[in-house]
């Protein structure tokens, strides 16, 4: 439909149609490389369990994707268990290790800034009869395997800890903890959702890992769960026995070898310094940006986080709401909280951390990805400093006699 | 933005009478203790008419909305015309409002409410005052 010709005009977002997109920790757009594997998919027919030529084509499809995802993984391609996401790897191997439990009661270590998918999964397995400890992180979001090891008992058969935060970025010391769950006898899963294809996951010790290939460039709904030799996991999804057993349905051929596509060349990029440089680049020409406003924190450890992930809280607004503004302005970024049907509760990681309400609901989190530019996040930078400005200036809101003297 | 109606997108990238009054005839403050929405009106009132009237906020996109929203309709109106105002009213106002944002609609009715009562009855509000 044309519209009257009266309509005003929409002005340009910065960086065309699109805009500037920094929420690639939400999702990522997928990769020219899975793009072309996943239409190759498409093309074939058959079903990977059939004996015949058309099942077969499809078999060699999922082999040889097994294998691009355990060089991702650091482990054998047995090891490969396709998923339909992070959140059901996430599930199979929290639930899946509690039901293989079966001779005792099973305890299981968490942390409280886990994603919602491992802390629900949690949640299930508590209805399932385990016992369920959170571990809580310290004020820069980072946990401390002590604090793990104070929480290990004899019943422990899981730790799961994830590798990097998907709020703050922060790094985990997974493979310390790997070392002190194995010590306990309990097996070690990691979330590394947000890490995958930024930090070399063969070097976490874990047993169990998640990966989701929406976040390294790859198709929405697929997954993998590694599943070291020896655990003993018991299915969720069940019916036809596919992958070893541990997760029925027919394999998502196409969505299969996109994500395969994508691991191979998240592989090469983690081996490629340039490709390091350039994230460090973008954090610090963000950062420095983003502090023209003034009165902004940075949230988590700065020391040990991923660089693409930067959480700030600017003093005096709501993050949901500079996050509309931004989304108006072409500028895609996401909030820790959002005010749904005039309640809104903050970021359960940020609130685990201690901050205070206000300045975890002031939170604004920025995630670059591989294609960003220097250009692009100091732009965003700007247009978020104006934004910032101009939300400031429509407050306080409190009467004057109730303002805090400065 | 498919979340909000073009009139609330409008209103919170380009809000209309923000600040404040230095020396007002009535002042009016509302906060919804869930979620931290503030909605204060600072308003000139001459023969019953409002000729002046600002707003400071925080809170969400559509909170701020709202109270630009409201500052563009009471500007010119008798002041005891918005004692007919309801959620439904407001909401209109704003292009419509989606399920979860529909507590603004009941914000701003309740700040353009008490502007009315507190110029009725000489009330300031200078104290924190807080409605549900």
């Amino acid at each position: 439909m044309k519209p009257p010709s009266s309509a005003p005009d929409r002005p340009e977002p910065p960086g065309g149609a699109r805009g500037i997109y920094l929420d690639h920790a939400a999702t990522s757009p997928v990769c020219p490389e899975a793009v072309e594997a996943v239409l190759r998919g498409m093309e074939i027919t058959g079903n990977p369990s059939s004996r015949h030529g058309a099942g077969d084509e499809a078999h060699e499809a999922l082999r040889s994707s097994r294998e691009q995802l355990a060089r991702l993984f650091g482990c054998t391609a047995d090891e490969v268990v396709f998923t339909g996401g992070g959140s059901e790897a996430d599930a199979l191997a929290i639930c899946g290790t509690v039901l293989a439990a079966r001779d005792r009661t099973p305890h299981v270590i968490t942390t409280a800034i886990e994603h919602s998918a491992v802390l629900e999964s949690c949640g299930l397995a508590r209805e399932l009869g385990a016992q369920v400890t959170l571990v809580e992180p310290d004020g820069r979001g980072w946990v401390d395997p002590e604090a793990v090891r104070r929480a290990l008992r004899p019943g422990t058969v899981l730790v799961s800890v994830m590798h990097a935060n998907n709020e703050t970025g922060v790094v985990q010391p997974v493979a310390e903890i790997a070392e002190l769950a194995h010590q306990a006898g309990a097996l070690m899963h990691t979330d590394a959702v947000q890490a995958a294809g930024k930090i070399p996951l063969a070097e976490s010790g874990a047993d169990l890992i998640s990966v989701s290939a929406h976040k390294f460039y790859g198709p929405k709904g697929v997954g993998a769960l590694k599943v070291a030799a020896g655990v003993r996991l018991a299915p969720l999804i069940r019916g036809g026995g596919q992958e070893r057993g541990l997760r029925a349905g027919t394999e998502n051929v196409a969505g299969v070898l996109g994500m395969a596509a994508a691991a191979s060349a998240a592989v090469r990029r983690l081996a490629d310094p340039g490709f390091q440089d350039h994230r460090h680049a973008l954090r610090a020409s963000l950062l420095k940006g983003l502090e023209q406003a003034g009165d902004l924190e940075v949230n988590g450890d700065t020391a040990s986080c991923l660089p693409e992930i930067l959480n700030v809280s600017f003093a005096g607004l709501r993050g949901d709401t500079l996050v509309d503004v931004l989304a108006v302005r072409g500028v895609c970024v996401s909030a820790g909280s959002a005010c749904h049907a005039g309640s809104d509760a903050p970021s359960h990681v940020l609130t685990a951390m201690g901050l205070p309400a206000e300045r975890a609901k002031a939170a604004v989190r920025f995630s670059a990805g591989r294609t960003t530019t220097v250009d692009a996040v100091t732009e965003a930078a700007a247009t978020t400093v104006d934004a910032v400005t101009r939300l400031r200036s429509l407050g306080p809101a409190v009467p004057p006699a109730t303002r805090a003297k400065k | 933005m498919a979340r909000y109606s073009p009139t609330v997108v409008d209103h919170f990238t380009n809000p209309r009478n923000a600040g404040e009054l230095e020396d007002p005839d009535v002042r009016a403050f509302i906060g919804n203790p869930v979620c931290g929405d503030q909605i204060m009106l600072t308003a000139t009132v001459t023969d019953g008419t409002i000729t002046e009237i600002r707003f400071r906020a925080h809170g969400c996109a559509a909170s701020l909305a709202t109270a630009s929203v409201l500052t563009e309709a009471a500007q010119g109106l008798p002041i005891t015309d918005l004692e007919q105002w309801d959620d439904a009213y407001v909401t209109s106002l704003l292009g419509g409002l989606g399920p979860d944002q529909r507590h603004v609609a009941t914000l701003g009715r309740q700040v353009a409410h008490r502007l009315v009562r507190n110029h009725r009855e000489g009330v300031d509000d200078e104290a924190p005052l807080v409605c549900s």
